[in-house]
């Protein structure tokens, strides 16, 4: 099909940003051009993807928030997606099937503990919605206790549970029974928690929000707390499953088997919608699924394609034992890091993470920003949270191997004296109080950053740079 | 619990508008996934585009541009007939509803939003709280919002006020029966938005593609929507992909707000090469135009079938290729779905309306298919 290009021409690039800009977001467009992240993926391969237009390899170091932890186009998962698509098409969500049947069993057999049995939603925040209402049916209770700066979605219930206000605020009134606590306060889940709460919902590792890693103890005691009351202790784990943290899944470092867990993203390698929510296997929530089967019904979770590629993708990690990977290469990360961070400090504040889920701290939130232009600008596509500015994330697809790794650490330390081109600028200003509130808001670092890169593209720095990339 | 016996069902093969269970029994798909299957099972060309298209390109990184997204939200715009302009692609429908919600609160600033009664929208958090039913009970509602009496034009006067977000309806609620309203409450309906900047969502995930014998069921009531959701007939059955599609002045909010809606799965560029293609082939194929012929006739006979039968079928509503036949009670509706399968035709009763059995096949059906689905339904009502 000659719609779908590879290698992109200044005007393929053009008309494309024009219909985006048209009709999904003008806004968007611009955003993504300020930071040099206006990348066209054409070919999609191992750790990163070809930017179409400049012809350069980019390492994926987002990987659409933790979706490509198999590699992207991994042959194997492509080969099953393929191979389905004989026989199957999305199917019948009030119907079995043999896929079906065959994904749930492997499912259950890598769940941590009890918690192995399956409801399918069409993904990550369909599954949230489907958890929330699976704790509040089951123990006929409403209070959930959410994180603050938690990021758990954007449907309906899902938004309700998010710790963060940027996300909120245009849309509320959201569903007024969460009550957000510090992530790590023990003490003040305690002196929430009760026989009224449904659930505590947290992500084991706080992806979003800036990673942070719930710590053993912590997730230890919330079992504790959540047993003493009849509460359902919920892990998101749409970020932190199949193998990011360094364990197939995040609450195993820990031992925690929640009662209910959320998996999405990863769980079709990035090639096709899929999620589920899994939950244990005790009396009161097999009961209330049993007898209350319509109570969450997805017309495209569970699909029969999706559950094909489920099956391989679950082989995959399996017969490989990719966890092991990304615990061992996101330990050579760190060191990196920590080096990179210890000749400058003036940069980097923190380093801090899991496996491969990884996140470094800048000393101002104005560096986010201005690191994922730098860093673009030498390769890699990286992007500072949304709910935090000045954390960076770093989500590598977890097959990565060592030689990349060392690749990887190689374009961050070029990246970081770019940016240091900015320093002797912005530094100064920053020590103004209302220069740096200026300089800290992302609007006006966008439209600043539109300027300069308008001026960069007339002027020809950008083609330049980039073909030396190449 | 009534779906049980249907979860013995173990859905082999398919095509066109059947499929088959693995022990090789063949069954007329009237159900197709709640209305998703417009172009049959297992469509063979868009089977073969993603199999091609499998290794060119994947899901990709949600925030970034890409062609796949702006080639398919071009296209799409242009196969919608109404002015719109701006799109948001989602996994589902209820996410795709959920956004519409969002999006009416966050761009009119207000947030009133009036439903009807007898409405089903889906299973996320707005979605369930808007629809019919105690789910919103036991499961929690998002507040502000208002139910009105589907099709009574004098409560859209009275309820709609410059306090409202959104009125959101379905144009037909499938679930409910078929229930339609009048021209007349659509038209009211969109005078009353124009004059309190209320916005006008409508919910065609069932209705939309072609199912009612055009390509919008809004079409028929010479009305245009300010948002309007789309179901996952979008992707034809083979991809997971809905859309929220709004007005060019709706769309200001997206553009001074980028990033604020985020899914990781809508706008998978796999996807929208598939319905890229699917789009080709709703426009080459014009199934809304073979919807609206069987369709019609398909009422024809069910209602003749009624006359003969009259204590045993209520009532025939239907529009193009969604049916319901109403029985007297939601026991005598699951009994006969029981038997339909039994018979090879599988269908299910409404979520809203349990009395009432849906008959929403592939809108590529065959005279003769339909012919079968009218004889079977016959001999079934017979032995109630």
């Amino acid at each position: 099909m000659a719609l779908w290009k590879d290698t992109l021409t200044n005007n393929d690039k053009k008309l494309i940003f024009t219909l985006f800009s048209r009709h999904i977001s003008k806004g968007q467009t611009k955003t993504m051009r300020a930071a040099h992240l206006d990348f066209i993926e054409t070919r999609r391969q191992g750790i990163g993807f070809t930017d179409g237009l400049f012809g350069r390899r980019v390492i994926d170091c987002f990987t659409s928030a933790g979706c490509f932890n198999v590699g992207r186009g991994n042959p194997e998962i492509v080969n099953a997606l393929r191979k389905a698509l004989q026989t199957y098409d999305i199917g019948t969500n009030l119907l079995q099937s043999n896929v079906k049947k065959t994904f749930i069993k492997k499912l259950a057999s890598i769940a941590p503990g009890d918690c192995n049995r399956v409801i399918f939603a069409s993904g990550g925040g369909d599954a949230i919605d489907c958890s929330i209402k699976l704790a509040r049916g089951a123990t006929g209770r409403k209070k959930i206790i959410a994180m603050k700066k938690a990021y758990h979605g954007h449907t309906g219930y899902s938004l309700s549970a998010n710790g963060k206000e940027y996300y909120r605020h245009l849309f509320e009134p959201l569903e007024p029974n969460f009550v957000f606590v510090q992530f790590g306060d023990l003490e003040a889940i305690r002196q929430i928690a009760g026989v009224d709460t449904a659930a505590i919902i947290l992500e084991p590792v706080q992806g979003e929000g800036g990673i942070f890693v719930g710590d053993d103890y912590y997730l230890k005691e919330l079992r504790k707390i959540c047993n003493e009351y009849g509460i359902m202790l919920i892990f998101d784990e749409i970020q932190t499953g199949f193998g990011r943290t360094g364990k197939l899944f995040a609450s195993q470092h820990s031992g925690v088997v929640p009662d209910i867990m959320t998996l999405a993203k990863s769980i079709s390698g990035g090639l096709f919608p899929n999620a589920v929510v899994m939950y244990r296997n005790i009396p009161l929530l097999t009961q209330y699924v049993k007898s209350n089967p319509e109570f969450h019904q997805s017309i495209t979770g569970g699909s029969d394609i999706g559950c094909a590629i489920g099956i391989a993708v679950i082989d995959y990690f399996v017969k490989n034992r990719l966890w092991e990977n990304a615990e061992l290469m996101g330990k050579i990360i760190m060191e990196g890091l920590t080096s990179i961070q210890h000749e400058n400090p003036d940069i980097i504040k923190e380093i801090r993470g899991r496996g491969l889920m990884i996140g470094v701290e800048y000393t101002h939130e104005y560096m986010g920003a201005l690191m994922a232009d730098s860093l673009a600008r030498h390769g890699i596509f990286a992007v500072y949270s949304g709910n935090q500015p000045q954390v960076m994330r770093f989500m590598v697809p977890i097959t990565i191997n060592e030689q990349e790794v060392k690749k990887m650490l190689q374009i961050i330390r070029k990246a970081i004296v770019t940016m240091k081109m900015y320093m002797p600028l912005t530094k100064p200003l920053s020590k103004i109080p209302l220069l740096k509130k200026l300089l800290d808001d992302i609007h006006v670092q966008i439209a600043v950053f539109d300027i300069i890169r308008y001026f960069e593209d007339i002027s020809g720095i950008t083609k330049r740079n980039y073909s030396k990339e190449a | 619990m009534n779906l049980q016996s249907l979860y013995t069902i173990v859905e082999g093969k398919r095509n066109s508008e059947f499929f088959l269970d693995t022990k090789g029994k063949r069954y007329i798909d009237c159900y197709c996934g709640a209305g998703i299957f417009n172009l049959g099972r297992h469509v063979q060309e868009l089977s073969n585009t993603l199999q091609e298209q499998a290794d060119k390109s994947d899901q990709g990184n949600f925030v970034l541009i890409s062609q796949e997204k702006a080639l398919l939200a071009s296209k799409l715009i242009s196969f919608i007939p109404a002015r719109l302009n701006g799109v948001f692609f989602s996994a589902g429908r209820g996410e795709a509803m959920d956004f519409a919600c969002k999006l009416a609160r966050g761009f009119t600033g207000r947030t009133q939003l009036v439903t009807v009664d007898g409405a089903y929208y889906g299973e996320t958090g707005f979605s369930v709280s808007l629809s019919d039913g105690n789910k919103k009970k036991i499961f929690g509602q998002i507040p502000d919002i208002a139910v009105i009496p589907f099709g009574n034009i004098q409560a859209l006067e009275e309820r709609i006020t410059t306090k409202t977000a959104a009125v959101i309806t379905e144009t037909i609620q499938v679930e409910n029966a078929c229930r339609s309203a009048s021209e007349g409450f659509f038209k009211i309906m969109r005078k009353v938005c124009d004059k309190t900047g209320a916005l006008m969502v409508l919910d065609e995930t069932q209705t939309g593609m072609g199912r009612t014998g055009k390509k919008f069921a809004f079409e028929y009531y010479g009305i245009e929507p300010d948002i309007l959701v789309i179901g996952e007939a979008l992707g034809a059955g083979i991809f997971p992909i809905a859309a929220t599609v709004f007005t060019g002045k709706v769309q200001k909010f997206m553009h001074q707000h980028p990033l604020i809606h985020l899914s990781t799965f809508g706008g998978h560029d796999l996807g929208c090469r598939v319905a890229y293609e699917a789009l080709n082939l709703y426009d080459k194929t014009k199934p809304w135009e073979n919807a609206a012929d069987i369709g019609q006739k398909l009422v024809e006979e069910l209602t003749a079938l009624q006359k003969q039968h009259s204590g045993k079928i209520l009532s025939v509503h239907g529009m193009g290729l969604a049916i319901a036949v109403t029985l007297p009670g939601s026991d005598l509706a699951q009994k006969a779905v029981t038997k339909l399968v039994k018979e090879g035709i599988f269908t299910v009763t409404g979520k809203v309306a349990k009395d009432a059995i849906i008959i929403r096949p592939a809108l590529t059906i065959t005279n003769e298919t339909a012919k079968s689905i009218v004889q079977g339904i016959s001999r079934v009502v017979k032995t109630l």
